[in-house]
């Protein structure tokens, strides 16, 4: 089948002839096409930064845990030999960090006597390794060097260091067991108080350097997890086969970012769904204005369709002039939601949006299945949906515009051009 | 396409042509006897609903004929599929209609080339447009879209359009019915030019008795049969 010049002209042109219409049907499409861009570009940001923060240093890509730990989370349930199992680890390839954590119940107070005898709260200590946690998504992510946890010094959550009354400076006395249940106690200083990223260690975390917490808690050279990334967290399947095959860690429950957080797993799969609902709102609302600006258009020019037939015009031809005229308004359409939607989301996916401040809730942080979600929203631009968009208009043109192509291709050149 | 039965371009024998809605049947032909020679200008008269237009459109098959024989260039056109009634259409008949006759998005030039293409004419279909517009004296008129031109204007570039392919069988329905009388006059002088410099057959249909005094032979319908057939010397009166 050929496409001649004349064909694509003439069905350009026919456009203009009720510019109204053609407008009106261009806008719709536009409509649907600036939506759809839009509205998934702040999906994609959205759940990007989620994603960013389950798989940055916080989560990982793949967990290393004693097989029971997630089920218990018993301080007696840790992996052993932990330096031989990070050295097998990091000699894996793709692996950019392995760190690892300690974690036991603790009751927290002022390490300080006051005038008031001073209430105990419930608290966690976490060991960590701290240069690890102290890039972006880590827990320590948010504090400068100088406040970083050291030899004999703890990070406070925000929200335990209200309750105890704690600022930066004083002392803590924390009281936990150790692996086989004896009562360990300490004072550590507070260097400074952290919020944001996990909301447990706000609400229950005296975080400790790693050294300091097996010390503490005397595990010697164990950890309760071991946090790994890879250069991908795509590849977080394939990693975490690598080591499960490890000599070290053969014992060990080893997941991926998904086992640990499947939540964020459905809620992918359910912006899949609201990509799709939207691919079908502009569907339907091009095939709304495209077919009905073809068949008015078809009907108003029976009697030129009939003169067209009887100078010797094929079917053919026609029906390609019809479906022509259809996809020309589709993609205009298209074309114009696509440039506006894509200028919308880049300049967002720089100045962000604040849900927070749109509610009136300036400065305040989102909670979710106990990570802190910053209001702010960059959406992303993703061309697959420009290409989506122009692939379901280009589709709903040719199929719309078939009907009153196959009316215009059946008529008999003596009626029509009577009519 | 050998082209003639014998020496005729148009052969009609009993041609019938029966109209049916529903349970109503309307005749609008009741058996039409005819033969048209290679060149001759012809006009085909009577009153409304005489079967005019129906004979125009059978012989350039546009529509089917309900009985009888009519053959076109040598072909039975009631034999003829609707794919080769369109090719005997787009490369042996030209046509002007009486209004609507051109592409409104298209320039006059553009209108003349759209049928070339349809004929699988090359790149040279440009210049044939523009020679043809030229030979018409509608050069000037070449860039401009129908509604920029007068009817008359319209009408001449519709005849362009018809003869562009030089077909040996141009066929018109009332094509004078919507020009004034000396844009009228200016179309039938144009198109007994082609036919004398061309050799053109030019059958048309007409009420205008403008359209009459041109025609070398009046074939009169009355109710669907042909009632006189009269061959006239035009430039005699």
């Amino acid at each position: 089948m050929t496409i001649s010049f004349s064909t694509l002209k003439i069905a350009w042109r026919n456009l203009g002839r009720n510019r109204r219409r053609t407008l009106l049907s261009v806008g719709a499409i536009a409509l649907g096409q600036f939506t759809l861009i839009t509205v998934n570009g702040l999906d994609a940001g959205y759940f990007e930064s989620m994603l960013r923060i389950v798989t940055g240093p916080l989560i990982g890509h793949v967990q290393v845990h004693h097989p029971k730990w997630r089920e218990e989370q018993a301080v007696d349930q840790y992996l052993d030999n932990l330096s031989e199992a990070e050295k097998e680890i990091r000699a894996l390839p793709n692996v950019k960090s392995v760190s690892a954590r300690v974690f036991s119940a603790a009751l927290a107070a002022p390490g300080e006597r006051g005038r008031q005898p001073a209430e105990a709260e419930m608290g966690m200590v976490v060991g960590v390794d701290v240069s690890a946690e102290n890039r972006q998504g880590g827990i320590l992510a948010s504090l400068p060097p100088a406040d970083l946890p050291g030899p004999g010094s703890v990070v406070l959550g925000k929200v335990l260091a209200q309750r105890l009354k704690l600022t930066p400076g004083k002392t803590i006395a924390v009281i936990s067991q150790d692996t086989d249940g004896l009562p360990v106690s300490n004072i550590f200083r507070v260097n400074a108080l952290i919020q944001g990223g996990n909301e447990l260690i706000s609400r229950l975390g005296i975080v400790m350097a790693l050294k300091d917490a097996q010390g503490f808690l005397a595990l010697p050279n164990q950890a309760h997890e071991i946090i790994i990334l890879g250069d991908d967290y795509r590849k977080a399947g394939e990693l975490a086969e690598r080591v499960k095959s490890l000599p070290a860690l053969k014992n060990a429950e080893v997941i991926t970012w998904k086992e640990a957080f499947p939540v964020i797993v459905r809620l992918i799969g359910m912006k899949n769904w609201i990509d799709l609902i939207f691919l079908v709102i502009l569907f339907i609302a091009a095939a709304a204005g495209i077919a009905n600006t073809m068949m008015m258009s078809t009907f108003e020019r029976t009697r030129e369709f009939g003169m067209l037939l009887a100078l010797g015009t094929r079917p053919g031809r026609l029906i390609r002039m019809i479906a022509w005229e259809s996809v020309i308004l589709g993609l205009v359409g298209v074309a114009l939601g696509s440039i506006l939607g894509t200028i919308v989301v880049l300049i967002t996916s720089h100045t962000g949006i604040d849900y927070g401040a749109l509610g009136g809730i300036r400065g305040q942080e989102l909670s979710f299945q106990g990570l802190t979600i910053s209001y702010v929203v960059y959406p992303k631009f993703e061309f697959h949906q420009v290409l989506f968009g122009f692939g379901a208009v280009t589709i709903t043109a040719v199929l719309t515009s078939l009907w009153p192509a196959l009316l215009a291709a059946r008529l008999e050149p003596a009626e029509a051009v009577r009519s | 396409m050998s082209g003639t039965d014998g020496n005729f371009l148009i052969t009609a024998r009993g041609v019938t042509k029966i109209y049916r809605t529903g349970q109503i049947e309307a005749p609008a032909l009741r058996g039409v006897d005819l033969e048209v020679k290679s060149g001759e200008f012809i006009s085909i008269v009577g009153p409304s609903g005489s079967g005019k237009t129906t004979l125009l459109n059978l012989i350039g098959a546009l529509d089917s004929l309900t009985g009888g024989e009519l053959k076109v260039l040598g072909k039975d056109v009631s034999g003829l599929s609707r794919r080769e009634r369109a090719e005997l259409r787009l490369h042996h008949l030209g046509f002007v209609f009486q209004a609507y006759n051109l592409i409104p998005v298209l320039t006059a030039r553009e209108n003349v080339e759209f049928v070339l293409e349809l004929q699988g004419v090359g790149r040279e279909r440009s210049a044939r447009a523009e020679e043809v517009l030229g030979e018409l004296g509608l050069s000037e008129f070449s860039d401009r879209r129908p509604l920029e031109m007068s009817g008359g204007q319209q009408q001449r570039v519709a005849v362009a359009r018809a003869v562009a392919s030089r077909p040996r069988l141009v066929l018109a329905d009332e094509p004078t019915a919507n020009l004034d009388g000396e844009n009228a006059e200016v179309l039938l002088r144009l198109m007994r030019r082609l036919r004398d410099e061309q050799g053109m057959t030019f059958v048309f249909s007409t009420h205008d008795s403008r359209v009459v005094e041109h025609a070398e032979r009046i074939i009169t319908l009355t109710d669907g049969r042909v009632s006189q057939d009269e061959r006239r010397n035009p430039d005699r009166g």
